[in-house]
C-alpha cells in the first residue's frame, strides 16, 4: 500500500502509522456531555467501502494526515494533512 | 542422453557435479535437470506422502517433482527445483524425502498401504486418543511425508533486500514481454523487465521457430541486449515476480548467486519490492497434464517440457520416446525430435479427427494412453485405440499435453478472479484485476508467437501512454502463427491411479471421493485432499482437480470456480524477505555519549527501548550486581552520584503561547510557569488515563524545555504534533526534539552541589538556583544548561551540554564524584532511589492508571480544559473501585515481594475473584535496610497499615505485607531542598 | 577551569571505500532547525532571504547560497547549515541549535544510488531525485534525512545516538552491492 503525502509525495506504507478514524478530529466541547464524549472516543462505524482514517508520517515529515480510502477496493482517494483543517 | 547438435549449451565448458554422491558431468548452460537427464538419470526424487518414485515433469519454476537439496550445513537449500538450479562447477545436489537411499526407500511401503492412505485418512484415522494427536502421530507423519530440510545451522549465505522504481514493470521476458519492454522503453518510460530464467526468450529458448528469419532465441537475445544498452531500461533476469499488491506494489525474488559455487559475500538472494506507476504481465503459459494410470513415473513429463529439454539443452529422456496430446502444439514436440533423430515410437492425439502435424513418426488419432508401465522409471505405454483395443509400446520417455493454462497468478492477487474461456478451456485473467496492471501474450490465452508479439507490442505502447509518454507500437516481426486447436481431455478413464497432483499424491480418485464426501467447494476440496497446496501451489494441477471436480457434482468449471490465487508466485525464502533485518540489523542502537565510559568500566549495558544504560557500575571485589547496587544507592544517599539521563526525550518550545499550549497538554497549569522555573507536569491519553509525566522548564519568556520518559518519547512527540496539528495549529508556536542535541547528567547526593561548584565557571548557590529552578551556566567556556531536579529524593541537579562535549563532562563529572566518595551509578540504583521514593515510572503508568490512582488527582487543574480531562472525571475511573498506588513492606518472615505479585485480602484465597491488585516495583532498599514495593491496590489510600497476603503463583512467593504511603523515605523532602 | 573536548558522532571513524561508494562522516557545519508559527510562513521566507539570499525552501527542497544551505527537514520544518541564526528570525520562527544532534555521513561514488537503494524506500533515481533535492525517510529502521549533493553523491543525516547503527547499515549494504559487481 502506499499513500502519496501532501509533503513527501507518493510513499511505502511502511513510513506511516494509522492512528484510528479521523472522527477524532471533532473533539466535542469540554461541557458536551457524557454520550457526546462516549461517542467520540468509542464508537466507530466499520464501514465496507469509503472510509476517512488518520495516519501519521512517523518515518517521514511527522505530518497526521487524513486518508480518505475505500476498505473494499483499498483504493486511497485522497490524502490531506489535519492541519490544513480550521482548527483553533 | 544427450541429441548431438542440439541445444544451447556450451559442449567447450564441461562442469562436475555431483547427486546423491555419485559424480556427474555437464555443460555450461545446463540446469541441474538437463544434465542429469543426459546422464541417463531420470529417478530424481520421492513423492510426498506415498514415496513413489518420481522424475523431471517440468523444465520451469512449476516443477513439482524434481526438489533436491543443494549444499549442506550452513549452506544447505533444500526444495530447489533441479529444472531451475543452474550448474556449477562443484554443485553438490541431493534427493529428498527418502531413507536409505533414492533407489531403495523404506517409506515406500506407504505405497503398498495406499488404499488405505486416500483423501481424509489422516483425519479420520488419528482422532483419538486425542492426547496422541501432537504426541505422536504428528511427528510420525511429518516424519514419513515431507521434502527437504533445513540444517538447523544459521544461514551462511547473505541475503539482500531492496527497492525499485519505475514507470512501466513488465513482467516476463518472452515475446510479449520483450515486445512490451520495446514498445515502453522507446517512449522515454523507466522501465524494469523481470525475466525468471537466465536469460530472455521464454519459450523462445525451447522452440524451434523464427521470429524476424532467424532463430527465436537469437532474436531475443539480440532484442534482450539492445533493452540492456538503453538507459532506461533495466532487465532483471533470474528474477521472479512473486506478487502484486497495492498501489502499484510488486515483490520479486532475484536469485543472484545461486548459479556459483562461492558468492564471495555477495548475496545469494535479494527481495526486490519494485513499485511501477503500471504494469504488463506476460507471464506466459503453463502446460497441464492428462491423468492417466500410473502417470507419475519418471520419464512422463509435459509435452512442452520435454521440446524444451531437445531444443535447448539438447537432451531426451531416453532412446523411444512418445507424445500424447489432445492440441496441435503437441505434435511440435514429436517433430523436433524426429527432425533431431530422435525415435519417436508414437504421436497420439485424443482427438480423431487431427490431422498429423509431425511429419514421418507413428501416428494415433482418436487414442489415448491409458496406463504407463515401470516402477523406478517409465519402460512403456498402453494405448488405447479408438476401436477400443490396447497396445503396449516401449518407450523410455512419454511427453503429454493438456493443453496450456495462462499463467494468471498475479492478476489474481488483489482478490479478483480468473474467467474461464472455453475457447482454450482455461481461465484467463479477469479485465482491470490488479489495478494498472494489464496483460499480454500467452498470459491471456494468445499462443501464438506472432500474436504474443504484437499483444506485447501494443500493452507496452498503452501502458506508457497512459502515463503521458509518446509511445507507438513498434513493428513487429514475423513469426510463427499456428493455430492451437485443443479439445478438452483432462482424465483417462480406467483402473489404477490416475495422478493429479504429483507434488502432494493426489489422484483422481481423491477429488471425486471429496466429492462423495460432500467437499464439493473448490475450497473444501483442496484442504480435504491437499491438492494445490505446497511449493508449486497446484501450478500444475489444479485446472485438471477442478475439472473432476466440476464433473463430479454434475457443474461446469466456470461453476465450481478456482481457489485462491495468493502470493508468492514461486517460494520465496525467509532469509529474503527478511534479508537487512538479522543481526544489528533487527533494530538500530541508540548510544548515549556516555557509552564508551560505561563499557569500559564493565558496566553490563540493558536495553531501554533502542538505548543502551548502564545497569550497575561495578567496582572490585564486588560479586552481586546487589552490592554494586546498595553501594551505588548509599552513595548517592551519602555523597553524590553520576547518572546519564539523556535518554529522557527533550522537546524544546518556542513562542508566545507555548503556555497555552502546555496547559492544553498538561493536566496542571503552565502558562503561570515563570522563567527560570521547572514545574513537575503530567499527561493524559484522551480517553483520561496517565499518557506520560515529566518535569517541563521555562527556560526564558520564549523557550520552554519538556522532558519525557525514555520509554514514551517517541508516543510524546507524536502526541504533541497531533495536538497542535489538529487542535492547536493557529498558536503562535512550534517544537522540535531536541534529544540529541543534549548530554544530560543527573548529578544527585548531598555533595552535588559542591562538585558543580567545582565545575562550573562561576559558582551557584540556593539563592541562584533553587529547588526547581533552571540557569545557563558555563563549563571551561561551553554553554551549558543546569535544572535543580531530582528523581532521587536528593539534593540533585542534572547538567546538559551540547552532545559533543558529552563524553568529556561525563568524565569529569565521575571523575569529580569519585574525589567526594561517589561515583557513576545506573539503572539499578537509579530503579532503587526512586521506589524509596514512591516516584513513578511506566510499570505504575501502565496504560490503565489514571491520575486519580496514582495520587496525581488533584493536579488537574479545575481552571482549563486540557486533552483527557473530561474522561479522567467519567464515572469508573474515580473512587474506591480504583486499584491506587500504594507502598508495602513485608511483615512476614517471608521479605521478598516480586513485582508481578497479586495482593490478596489477609486469609483470602489467592484466586482471581478476590484480586485486590498488584506489585508494579520492588526493590531491597539499602537506606532501609528492607525490601520495599510499589503496588497499584483497590482502595489503597484507604489502607495504609492494613495487612494483606501477596501470592506470586509463578515464582512460589506466599507472604504478607502492610499497605504503606508510597513515599518510604524522607517523606517531608527536606533532602531535596538541604 | 576544566576542559571539555569535542567528539564527533562517529568519534573519529575513517572514511572507507567500498566498491564504487566512498563513505566519510562529514562533520563541523552550524546546524539550526527553523520552525514556522502559524500564518507567518511568508513572512519568515522575506526575512530569510534578506539575511541569507534564500527564502524557507519547499518540501523536498535545498536553497543554497554561498556556503549557507538551507535543507526542507519535515513538516514546516527547515534545518539551517553553516550559517547563524539571524535575531530577526525569532518573532516568526522556531529557532534552536541542533549542531551536536546529528551525525552526518557522506556516500559519494558510482555505487551510492544502488547502496542507498538497499535501504531506501524512495525512488532516487537522478531524475525523481535530483541533485539539491531532500527526502525525511527511512534508512533501514532508521529515520535519516537525505540529500542529494551530486549526481553520484548522498548527505545522509541520523540521530546522533544512531550514528554507530547508521554506519553498520550502509558500510553493510555497501559490501554486498560491491560483492554482487564482482560476481560472473
Amino acid at each position: 500500500m502506499r499513500l502519496t503525502c501532501p509533503n513527501c509525495g507518493e510513499r511505502d506504507i511502511r513510513e506511516f502509522t494509522y492512528q484510528g478514524a479521523a472522527s477524532m478530529l471533532d473533539r466535542p466541547d469540554p461541557e458536551a456531555g457524557p454520550e457526546a464524549w462516549h461517542a467520540y472516543l468509542h464508537l466507530r462505524d466499520n464501514p465496507a467501502g469509503v472510509t476517512r482514517d488518520l495516519w501519521h508520517h512517523g518515518c517521514g515529515c511527522g505530518a497526521w494526515l487524513v486518508v480518505t480510502r475505500d476498505t473494499v477496493t483499498h483504493a486511497v482517494h485522497a490524502v490531506e494533512l489535519v492541519e490544513a483543517r480550521d482548527a483553533g | 542422453m544427450r541429441v548431438e547438435g542440439k541445444g544451447r549449451i556450451d559442449r567447450g565448458a564441461p562442469l562436475r557435479f555431483t547427486f546423491d554422491g555419485h559424480t556427474h558431468t555437464g555443460f555450461e548452460g545446463d540446469t541441474l535437470a538437463s544434465a542429469l537427464m543426459a546422464d541417463g538419470v531420470r529417478l530424481m526424487g520421492r513423492s510426498f506422502k506415498y514415496h513413489r518414485p518420481r522424475g523431471v515433469t517440468t523444465a520451469g519454476s512449476e516443477e513439482p517433482n524434481a526438489l533436491v537439496t543443494i549444499g549442506s550445513g550452513a549452506r544447505q537449500d533444500p526444495n530447489i527445483r533441479a529444472t531451475t538450479q543452474e550448474l556449477y562447477d562443484g554443485l553438490e545436489a541431493r534427493s529428498q524425502n527418502r531413507w536409505p537411499s533414492l533407489g531403495f526407500d523404506v517409506m515406500g511401503i506407504n505405497d503398498l498401504a495406499a488404499p488405505f492412505l486416500g483423501a481424509g485418512f489422516y483425519y479420520k484415522t488419528f482422532m483419538w486418543p486425542k492426547a496422541f494427536w501432537e504426541k505422536l502421530y504428528e511427528p510420525v507423519i511429518r516424519r514419513a511425508a515431507g521434502i527437504g530440510a533445513l540444517s538447523g545451522e544459521a544461514p551462511g549465505d547473505k541475503h539482500e533486500k531492496a527497492f525499485a522504481f519505475c514507470d512501466v514493470l513488465v513482467i516476463g521476458g518472452g515475446a510479449a514481454g520483450l515486445m512490451a519492454a520495446l514498445a515502453a522503453a522507446r517512449s522515454g518510460a523507466q522501465v524494469i523487465l523481470c525475466e525468471e530464467d537466465r536469460a530472455c526468450g521464454g519459450r523462445l529458448l525451447a522452440e524451434v521457430e523464427e521470429v524476424d528469419g532467424q532463430p527465436g532465441a537469437d532474436w531475443a537475445a539480440a532484442l534482450e541486449q539492445q533493452l540492456r544498452d538503453m538507459e532506461n531500461v533495466r532487465v532483471m533476469t533470474r528474477c521472479s515476480v512473486t506478487g502484486a499488491y497495492d498501489q502499484g506494489t510488486y515483490g520479486a525474488l532475484e536469485r543472484v548467486a545461486h548459479h556459483v559455487g562461492d558468492p564471495k559475500g555477495a548475496p545469494v538472494e535479494c527481495f526486490w519490492r519494485i513499485h511501477a506507476k503500471r504494469a504488463v504481465l506476460c507471464a506466459g503459459a503453463l502446460e497441464r497434464p492428462i491423468a492417466f494410470r500410473d502417470n507419475d513415473r519418471p520419464g512422463v513429463m509435459m509435452a512442452g517440457a520435454m521440446r524444451a529439454y531437445l531444443n535447448r539443452w539438447g537432451v531426451v529422456p531416453g532412446k523411444a520416446l512418445a507424445v500424447f496430446g489432445n492440441n496441435d502444439n503437441a505434435h511440435r514436440t514429436a517433430r523436433d525430435l524426429q527432425e533431431a533423430g530422435v525415435h519417436v515410437a508414437a504421436l497420439i492425439d485424443s482427438r480423431a479427427d487431427a490431422p498429423n502435424l509431425a511429419g514421418d513418426v507413428p501416428y494415433y488419432a482418436g487414442a489415448q494412453v491409458s496406463r504407463a508401465f515401470g516402477r523406478q522409471g517409465l519402460e512403456a505405454i498402453q494405448i488405447r485405440l479408438p476401436n477400443g483395443k490396447v497396445e503396449r509400446l516401449q518407450v523410455q520417455g512419454l511427453g503429454v499435453s493438456g493443453g496450456w493454462n495462462p499463467s494468471v497468478h498475479l492478476s489474481c492477487h488483489m482478490n479478483t478472479r480468473p474467467v474461464w474461456d472455453d475457447g482454450i478451456a482455461a481461465f484467463v485473467p479477469g479485465k482491470d484485476a490488479v489495478p494498472g496492471m494489464s496483460v499480454a501474450g500467452a498470459a491471456r490465452g494468445r499462443f501464438s508467437t506472432a500474436a504474443c508479439l504484437q499483444d506485447g507490442a501494443e500493452a507496452g505502447q498503452v501502458a506508457a501512454s497512459a502515463l503521458g509518454f509518446v509511445a507507438e507500437v513498434p513493428q513487429v516481426p514475423e513469426a510463427e502463427d499456428a493455430p492451437y486447436r485443443l479439445r478438452r481431455l483432462w482424465t483417462v478413464p480406467g483402473k489404477g491411479r490416475a495422478w493429479l497432483d504429483f507434488q502432494n499424491d493426489v489422484t483422481v480418485k481423491d477429488v471425486t471421493q471429496a466429492a462423495q464426501e460432500n467437499f464439493r467447494s473448490v475450497e473444501h476440496m483442496k484442504r480435504y485432499t491437499t491438492q494445490g497446496m505446497a511449493p508449486d501451489q497446484g501450478k500444475n494441477s489444479n485446472i485438471g482437480a477442478l475439472a473432476v471436480l466440476a464433473d463430479a457434482t454434475g457443474r461446469d468449471i466456470p461453476e465450481t470456480g478456482t481457489t485462491t490465487y495468493r502470493p508468492p508466485f514461486v517460494p520465496v525464502s525467509i532469509a529474503a524477505i527478511g534479508a537487512g533485518a538479522e543481526g544489528k540489523g533487527y533494530a538500530p542502537e541508540r548510544f548515549t555519549t556516555s557509552h564508551d565510559a560505561s563499557v569500559s568500566a564493565k558496566a553490563p549495558m540493558i536495553e531501554a527501548g533502542l538505548w543502551y544504560r548502564p545497569s550497575y557500575v561495578p567496582r572490585d571485589g564486588e560479586k552481586t550486581w546487589r552490592q554494586s547496587c546498595d553501594r551505588e544507592v548509599a552513595m548517592v544517599r551519602e555523597h553524590v552520584g553520576i547518572c546519564d539521563v539523556s535518554t529522557l526525550g527533550k522537546i524544546e518550545l518556542q513562542g508566545p503561547d507555548v503556555g497555552q499550549f502546555l496547559d492544553f497538554i498538561y493536566v496542571n497549569g503552565f502558562s503561570s510557569l515563570k522563567p527560570g522555573k521547572v514545574r513537575y507536569g503530567l499527561m493524559l491519553r484522551e480517553d483520561g488515563t496517565v499518557m506520560d509525566d515529566g518535569t517541563c522548564a521555562r527556560l526564558d519568556d520564549n523557550t520552554w524545555l519538556m522532558t519525557t520518559t525514555t520509554a514514551a518519547a517517541g508516543q510524546v512527540m507524536t502526541h504533541l504534533d497531533w495536538a497542535q496539528q489538529a487542535f492547536c495549529n493557529k498558536l503562535q508556536m512550534r517544537f522540535v526534539s531536541a534529544t540529541e542535541q543534549w548530554a544530560q547528567f543527573a548529578v544527585a547526593g548531598p555533595k552535588s552541589r559542591d562538585l558543580l561548584n567545582a565545575l562550573l565557571d562561576a559558582p551557584i548557590d540556593d539563592a541562584s538556583l533553587p529547588y526547581m529552578g533552571c540557569v545557563s551556566v558555563t563549563v571551561g567556556g561551553i554553554a551549558a544548561r543546569l535544572f535543580r531536579i531530582s528523581f532521587s529524593g536528593e539534593h540533585a541537579y542534572e547538567i546538559a551540554v551540547p552532545a559533543r562535549y558529552g563524553a568529556s563532562l561525563f568524565d569529569h563529572l565521575v571523575a569529580l564524584a569519585e574525589e567526594r566518595g561517589g561515583g557513576a551509578y545506573g539503572m539499578e540504583a537509579l530503579n532503587v532511589l526512586r521506589i524509596e521514593k514512591g516516584f513513578v515510572t511506566h510499570a505504575e503508568i501502565n496504560g490503565t492508571a489514571t491520575a486519580f490512582d496514582l495520587g496525581y488527582g488533584r493536579m488537574i487543574s479545575p481552571k482549563k480544559d486540557c486533552i483527557g480531562k473530561v474522561m479522567a472525571a467519567r464515572p469508573g475511573l474515580v473512587g474506591e473501585g480504583r486499584q491506587q498506588l500504594v507502598g508495602l513492606r513485608p511483615v512476614s518472615a517471608i521479605k521478598e515481594m516480586p513485582a508481578g505479585a497479586h495482593l490478596f485480602d489477609d486469609g483470602a484465597e489467592p484466586v482471581r475473584e478476590n484480586d485486590q491488585g498488584y506489585v508494579t516495583s520492588t526493590c531491597f532498599s539499602p537506606t532501609l535496610g528492607e525490601v520495599r514495593a510499589l503496588a497499584l491496590v483497590r482502595n489503597g489510600r484507604a489502607r495504609h497499615g492494613e495487612v494483606l497476603r501477596l501470592v506470586d503463583h509463578l515464582r512460589g512467593v506466599d507472604m504478607r505485607c502492610e499497605v504503606t504511603d508510597p513515599v518510604a523515605f524522607d517523606p517531608e523532602g527536606g533532602r531535596l531542598r538541604g | 577551569m576544566v576542559e571539555l573536548k569535542a567528539k564527533s558522532a562517529l568519534g573519529g571513524q575513517s572514511a572507507v571505500q567500498i566498491g564504487a561508494v566512498r563513505l566519510q562522516e562529514v562533520e563541523g557545519s552550524k546546524l539550526s532547525a527553523i520552525a514556522p508559527f502559524a500564518g507567518v510562513d511568508a513572512k519568515l521566507s522575506e526575512a530569510m532571504e534578506l539575511a541569507y539570499g534564500f527564502g524557507f525552501p519547499e518540501p523536498g527542497q535545498v536553497l543554497q547560497k554561498g556556503q549557507a544551505r538551507c535543507v526542507w527537514f519535515g513538516h514546516r520544518q527547515a534545518l539551517l547549515i553553516a550559517a547563524t541564526p539571524d535575531e530577526t528570525l525569532a518573532e516568526l520562527a522556531l529557532i534552536t541549535d541542533q549542531s551536536d544532534a546529528w551525525c552526518s555521513v557522506s556516500a559519494v561514488g558510482a555505487a551510492a544510488e544502488d547502496v542507498l537503494a538497499r535501504l531506501c524506500p524512495v525512488d532516487l533515481h537522478l531524475r525523481a531525485f535530483p541533485v539539491g533535492h531532500t527526502a525525511r525517510c527511512p534508512l533501514g529502521h532508521i529515520n535519516v534525512s537525505l540529500t542529494r549533493v551530486a549526481a553520484d553523491g548522498f548527505e545522509i543525516m541520523a540521530f546522533r545516538s544512531m550514528a554507530a547503527s547508521l554506519w553498520h547499515e550502509v558500510t553493510a549494504a555497501a559490501e554486498l552491492v560491491a560483492a554482487r559487481a564482482a560476481l560472473p
